[in-house]
């Protein structure tokens, strides 16, 4: 499919190399295996419930240096630099054509080193306010962690990753401290390079970064469903529906996520027959599609849409489900599907940021690129059956809405 | 790029590259951007591939599809004072020529099944613009400026048109006046590919002609618009007017000139209004090529309006060369960067086609890097337009128990 070189670092830290020959751009990312939903811990003294939101606050101060900011050091060697946050992992990253070398020096004494001044955590909150309110207005952000909060009581990944603005008004330099300390260690990063680039090179430096050890415990949350319903309106024209089920996160990611997606293509992608019926009836039109979303401590699969029949689609979803159960699934279908997410995921792994992500995101799930994809051809109809009738149960199940306030 | 005829009316252009392990291709039905017919293409583009000779329905469509180990949709473009409707394909190399079959069966066999449904869907994703407010805003933006030209005219078309279309009869239209261009580029040979297309996709001769944009305009005075909603962050959207020929020397100073104004993390405006005044969290501009336009986009607390836009003025006035160097490069990296992308391969040819000027990689970088100063580069610039989506009722600010 395409080639990863993964290697542990002497330092601890992991290294992947991912060769693209003949492109122009190259992409370095360093991600920590920390996220929003890291907001509660123990350490050695003892636990620790942090804001949330704290993970995206250090990934905005972490663009800080004592004389001045990163962003200028990268662009001045024609570098373009950016970071993410999402609920397992903080990303920092550049990309451009020349300068490579420069720009992963700039880039690991970024993360090893923390600027804090009272001043400069201020000035933070009038910006992380202003994102916090685009995300406000944005109803597919808000029906997204509805649907998170309607399906976890109690596990952080319910929250927004940025938090509420009254959470971050209460940030202080020694939370985000502490929040660096406990988790930007080598145990927890992973350098990944992208592009026509030496390999040897590449890790070579790697080795030179310098990081803490160690890593906080993670309290593992494991609860139940909070409400099986949520519904809220706002400026919408169109109704806007997520169905989501909720997987066990006991069972093997890897597994989690081939099965799901296999299931999904089978049961409603635009080759199945559900699909169509739906598509005939006007219930559901090109918006229609489906996520599925695998962590180490949760796990779902969202269906999801705009339109105003979602109780229709949900049923037939459930009826279509028991007729699977009951008649069974052909084997060939299992394998046609699988056959198509390979190529589907080969076809994305073409373009280097979503496969810098995409490995970054394996990382903090204890899993890789490769390990999914060949773990498609492992999936047997057996597999898929199991797994439909336990994880896609009624049970598992709930529904989230934004409609026309 | 390699480019030969198909026919009067239909031109191929190949990019064979082994730099991809994929085959891209799309194909293109270009068509003047007009009112009376802004619907209904939209609509034909949603609508393509429900059905063709060999595969009935969108189902069997998409069963072959698995089969043959390639993705395929069908969309409407909005270039310039072009409407465009696209048929995008992806396969693998080995496939080309099953690909390029099933292509040409629904481009020239289409089946329309779902009609009715169609027009819902169309009716629904036309509706379903306001849920993007920055989306929404920058639309809006556009749609006053140019509401007496052909570049004001929604591309997704009209909810009031849709009830009066009738597919087939459109089609045959489209088909005797459209414009077409096939792009492919990847892992391909040439001649296999111009050969699966002369076979696979038989299209007729039309007679298309193609008026290019006009891009001069000077404002009389400036149109200032503010629309309510119930959002908690407000959306200010500045629409320029550059009067630069988009396809002379001057424009790549005008890139440039871009660039330094609000291009990106080092930008003037993300600098004064993001980082030393803590206004917004985004704040960007960019060119609209092919007309002339410049728009810069913010997100922003609505009462602080006035401040920004004083700020954005000001800015432009005030706006210094000083790291033009940074600035050009970032802007070549960009342009060797855009070859990794198929996509992006397959975007700036077709603006260079409607352009009307070609010109190689290397050619337009060095254009960017000869440009030697910005000076009154800004001087025939007026802004037309000044939108905001102001957030005039209350929102509560809780995430937690809405």
């Amino acid at each position: 499919m395409t080639d990863i070189i993964s290697k542990r670092l002497e330092n601890g830290a992991m290294c992947y190399v991912l060769p693209k020959k003949g492109y122009n751009e190259k992409e370095v990312m360093i991600a920590f295996n920390y996220g929003s939903a890291d907001t509660e811990f123990s350490d050695k003294n003892g636990r620790v419930k942090q804001t949330c939101g704290i993970a995206h606050f250090l990934e905005h101060k972490m663009f800080d240096e004592k004389d001045g900011n990163v962003f200028d050091s990268f662009s001045k060697l024609g570098l373009s630099a950016n970071a993410y946050t999402d609920f397992n992992t903080t990303a920092y990253y550049f990309s451009g054509c020349e300068n490579l070398e420069k720009g992963m020096d700039i880039l690991m004494r970024m993360v090893g080193s923390l600027y804090l001044t009272a001043e400069n955590i201020e000035k933070e909150k009038g910006i992380i306010t202003q994102e916090i309110n685009m995300y406000e207005d944005d109803p597919y952000w808000q029906i997204y962690f509805n649907t998170l909060k309607a399906m976890y009581g109690k596990n952080p990944i319910r929250y927004s990753i940025a938090g509420r603005t009254e959470d971050i008004e209460n940030i202080t330099e020694e939370e985000l401290r502490k929040s660096y300390e406990s988790f930007y260690t080598y145990e927890n990063c992973a350098v990944i390079v992208c592009g026509d680039v030496n390999c040897d090179a590449v890790t070579e430096q790697a080795e030179k970064l310098k990081l803490g050890r160690g890593s906080a415990e993670r309290t593992v949350c494991a609860d139940d469903i909070y409400k099986r319903e949520y519904s809220i309106g706002m400026p919408v024209e169109q109704s806007l529906y997520h169905i989501g089920y909720r997987a066990d996160p006991r069972i093997d990611i890897k597994d989690r996520i081939c099965i799901s997606n296999i299931i999904m293509d089978i049961l409603c992608s635009p080759s199945s027959a559900l699909y169509e019926r739906l598509y005939e009836k006007s219930f559901i039109d090109s918006s229609f599609g489906y996520e599925v979303l695998q962590g180490k401590d949760y796990g779902c699969t969202l269906i999801k849409g705009e339109g105003n029949n979602y109780r229709g689609i949900a049923e037939e979803i459930d009826k279509e489900i028991k007729n699977m159960l009951l008649s069974g699934i052909d084997g060939k279908d299992v394998r046609r599907a699988a056959e198509r997410l390979k190529t589907r995921m080969l076809f994305s792994c073409e373009n280097i940021s979503p496969l810098v992500s995409y490995t970054a995101d394996c990382f903090s799930k204890n899993t890789e690129v490769l390990d999914i994809y060949d773990n498609y051809d492992k999936i047997d109809v057996d597999d898929v059956m199991l797994y439909l009738k336990k994880q896609f149960d009624e049970n598992n199940r709930v529904l989230s809405t934004v409609g026309k306030a | 790029m390699y480019t030969s005829k198909l026919n009067r009316g239909a031109d191929m252009h190949i990019f064979s590259t082994d730099k991809f392990k994929s085959v891209t291709m799309c194909i293109l039905l270009r068509l003047p951007l007009k009112r009376e017919t802004a619907t209904a293409n939209a609509l034909l583009a949603s609508a393509l591939m429900q059905g063709c000779g060999g595969y009935r329905t969108r189902r069997q469509i998409e069963r072959r599809l698995e089969d043959i180990h390639s993705v395929m949709s069908s969309d409407i473009l909005k270039k310039g004072e072009e409407h465009i409707i696209q048929l995008f394909v992806r396969t693998l190399p080995e496939y080309f020529d099953e690909a390029a079959q099933l292509a040409g069966n629904i481009l020239l066999r289409p089946l329309f099944n779902n009609e009715e449904a169609c027009k819902r869907e169309l009716e629904a994703s036309i509706n379903s613009l306001v849920n993007d407010k920055r989306r929404y805003a920058f639309e809006k933006c556009i749609e006053n400026m140019c509401e007496n030209e052909a570049y004001g005219i929604s591309g997704d078309g009209y909810i009031r048109d849709i009830n009066s279309v009738s597919l087939n009869m459109h089609y045959n239209y489209v088909m005797q006046n459209a414009k077409t261009d096939i792009i492919v580029v990847g892992n391909i040979d040439r001649d296999r590919a111009e050969e699966s297309i002369r076979r696979g996709i038989p299209l007729d001769a039309t007679d298309a002609s193609l008026e290019p944009c006009n891009y001069l305009y000077y404002p009389p005075s400036i149109k200032e618009i503010t629309e309510e909603m119930d959002i908690t962050q407000g959306k200010l959207c500045v629409g320029f007017r550059l009067n630069i020929d988009p396809s002379g020397d001057d424009w790549y100073k005008a890139i440039v000139a871009n660039e330094l104004f609000g291009g990106g993390a080092s930008s003037a405006l993300f600098n004064k209004v993001r980082e030393k005044d803590s206004l917004c969290y985004y704040i960007t501009s960019k060119l609209l090529r092919l007309k002339s336009i410049m728009i810069t986009e913010a997100g922003i607390d609505s009462e602080n309006r006035d401040k920004v836009l004083d700020i954005i003025t000001s800015a432009m006035q005030e706006l210094s060369a000083e790291d033009m160097e940074n600035a050009k490069k970032n802007i070549t990296d960009s342009l060797k960067i855009a070859q990794d992308r198929p996509e992006s391969i397959m975007d700036s040819f077709l603006g260079s086609l409607i352009a009307g000027r070609m010109m190689s990689l290397d050619e337009t970088i060095k254009k960017i890097n000869d440009v030697r100063d910005i000076d009154g580069v800004f001087d025939d610039c007026h802004i037309d337009t000044v939108f905001m989506l102001s957030g005039g009722g209350t929102v509560p600010n809780d995430g937690h128990n809405k």
